[in-house]
């Protein structure tokens, strides 16, 4: 873990270094305008971090994946070379850059991009999402892995399938809905002390703790009732199991959902 | 009823017989330093010789299901021959040919029918080669010090203790190259559905630069990493777009000549030998 942060904190070190084969700069056309950043890997993880700079700064490295088809062995008396390049793809369009990894290789990018971005990322296999020092409407989905945002502002939907989540908000955009799910890992958030929300919280095997003052309401959400019978289908009742209540008076929607793992809502 | 099938069956055995021809010829040139064969159907064999002439053996194969198309195979292929100062060309000519800047190939339906050519041909050791083929097709360099450029497309390629630089494309088929002096100049070694197995001189010094894609990279040469060239952006529909070349760089010695190898399908083996 150390290793890999350390790893992590020497990528963006080096990153004044000359482009290479593993190493683009992308610049965003429009410095006036939102940017966009669209990551969307198979295999590898993705490590954002926001910098004072203008350009996007992506790096890539393709790691042996656990998963990787039994290898042939050298023939005797030879060694292997091994295929240390990045296998992505970057396009930039109007101010969006998407970053597309390959299918062959297990590909880890690791990008800095200038404070203000939006991001929308996406991995499948082998890899953490971790978002550092970003402003913007942050968007994770991670199937087998964790979501890392810290040090963030602005709104966050973090989805994943076999991960924990965590995520720190040092400001929220005021009036933006927020969502948290995992279905196998802790939710662990921390949000201001002053936002205002309706929270919706959820987990089947787990506990929900909070520091903040929540006002639980427990009135206002009847079971859902499906009635098919008229056409032949079924009738069912359907209990809604979430935990609902609202903060600093309320405001738009945040949920919090997971079947197994408790939920930590903490006050910054 | 018996008698009915039996005419029926003997009917496409009388239209379809195959007549084949075979013809041999004999070519001799002296003076020469670049040397071409553009052939389609057929192996390619070259040997260098201590001698000063180049010395061609070329066995033409036509084969055709009646008379008629056997005719007709004899009015459409020919062997083009070109020669300007010290460049000859032989170029396997036909409907199929383009005639146009490249010469390019271009088949289309059934082919009325077959031809096939055969070159062997003896060169003195510093002659240039350009050697081209298709299908049924081998080609093999024995020997030779000059500059090279290979290309095959259904078949494999060998060249056996030769020297200078240049490339040795296919598509289906092995690449096989063993240096009797390292080249100096950028070489290239191409293959999608073959293994690419080089073996150069010790003390070779090269930046090698390769990618397979269903295969493993070897070599037996201590090699130290090279980061390979920035992706450069390319502008489509108002896009800038950075892809990715996937190659991996090293550098084998002190650097030097740029060696490439690229296959999809197939193991890279880089040797050195010494071990021999």
């Amino acid at each position: 873990m150390i290793g890999a942060a350390l790893g992590t904190l020497l990528a963006f070190t080096a990153a004044k270094a000359q482009d290479t084969g593993d190493r683009v700069t992308v610049p965003f056309r429009d410095a006036s305008k939102p940017r966009t950043l669209v990551v969307k890997l198979i295999q590898g993880g993705i490590t954002i971090r926001g910098y004072d700079g203008k350009d996007a700064i992506v790096e890539s490295s393709s790691r042996a994946g656990s998963r990787r088809r039994e290898r042939t062995p050298a023939p005797a008396g030879m060694h292997r070379i091994d295929g240390a390049a990045g296998d992505v793809d970057i396009t930039e369009d109007n101010n969006i850059v998407t970053v597309h990894g390959g299918v062959m290789r297990l590909t880890d990018v690791a990008i800095q991009v200038p404070t203000q971005t939006s991001l929308r990322l996406q991995t499948l296999n082998g890899g953490a999402i971790v978002v550092e020092s970003i402003s913007g409407e942050i968007e994770a989905e991670n199937m087998n892995g964790a979501i890392t945002i810290s040090n963030a502002s602005g709104s966050v939907i973090a989805n994943s399938m076999n991960g924990k989540i965590n995520v720190s908000l040092d400001r929220a955009t005021p009036g933006k809905s927020m969502s948290f799910s995992t279905m196998n890992g802790t939710i662990d958030v921390t949000l201001p002390s002053d936002i205002k929300a309706n929270l919706k919280m959820k987990t089947d095997n787990g506990e929900i703790f909070t520091d903040f003052d929540v006002k639980l309401d427990s009135s206002s959400h009847p079971p859902v009732v499906e009635d098919q019978r008229k056409t032949g289908g079924r009738y069912r009742v359907r209990m809604d199991k979430a935990m609902y209540g609202s903060i600093n008076g309320g405001g738009p929607e945040m949920q919090f959902v997971t079947y197994n793992g408790n939920i930590l809502i903490h006050k910054k | 009823m018996r008698f009915e099938i039996a005419l029926f069956a003997m009917v496409p055995l009388l239209a379809w017989a195959q007549i084949e021809e075979r013809t041999t010829d004999h070519k001799s040139y002296s003076g020469l330093h670049e040397f071409i064969v553009d052939n389609v159907n057929g192996s390619i064999d070259v040997t260098a010789t201590s001698g000063s002439t180049v010395d061609v053996d070329i066995e033409k194969s036509l084969s055709a299901d009646s008379q008629d198309r056997m005719s007709l195979a004899k009015k459409e292929i020919s062997l083009a021959e070109t020669r300007e100062g010290g460049l000859v060309r032989l170029l396997v000519d036909g409907p199929f040919r383009c005639h146009c800047a490249d010469n390019s190939i271009h088949f289309r339906g059934e082919p009325l029918y077959r031809f096939v050519y055969n070159f062997k041909v003896r060169v003195p050791q510093n002659i240039a080669l350009e050697l081209r083929t298709v299908n049924h097709s081998h080609i093999l360099v024995e020997g030779t010090s000059g500059d090279f450029k290979i290309s095959n497309v259904n078949g494999g390629i060998e060249m056996r203790e030769v020297s200078g630089a240049g490339s040795v494309h296919t598509v289906n088929g092995p690449v096989k190259v063993t240096f009797a002096r390292n080249p100096t100049g950028a070489t290239s070694f191409q293959s999608v559905n073959g293994t690419l197995d080089v073996s150069f001189r010790p003390g070779l010094n090269a930046d090698v630069r390769m990618k397979t894609m269903n295969g493993g990279m070897f070599t037996d040469f201590p090699v130290s990493a090279v980061p390979v060239a920035a992706m450069q952006p390319e502008q489509r529909d108002g896009k800038f777009v950075w892809k990715s070349n996937r190659m991996t760089g090293v550098r084998i010695g002190r650097g030097g000549a740029e060696l490439s190898f690229e296959t999809l399908n197939g193991d890279i083996l880089i040797k050195s030998r010494g071990n021999e």
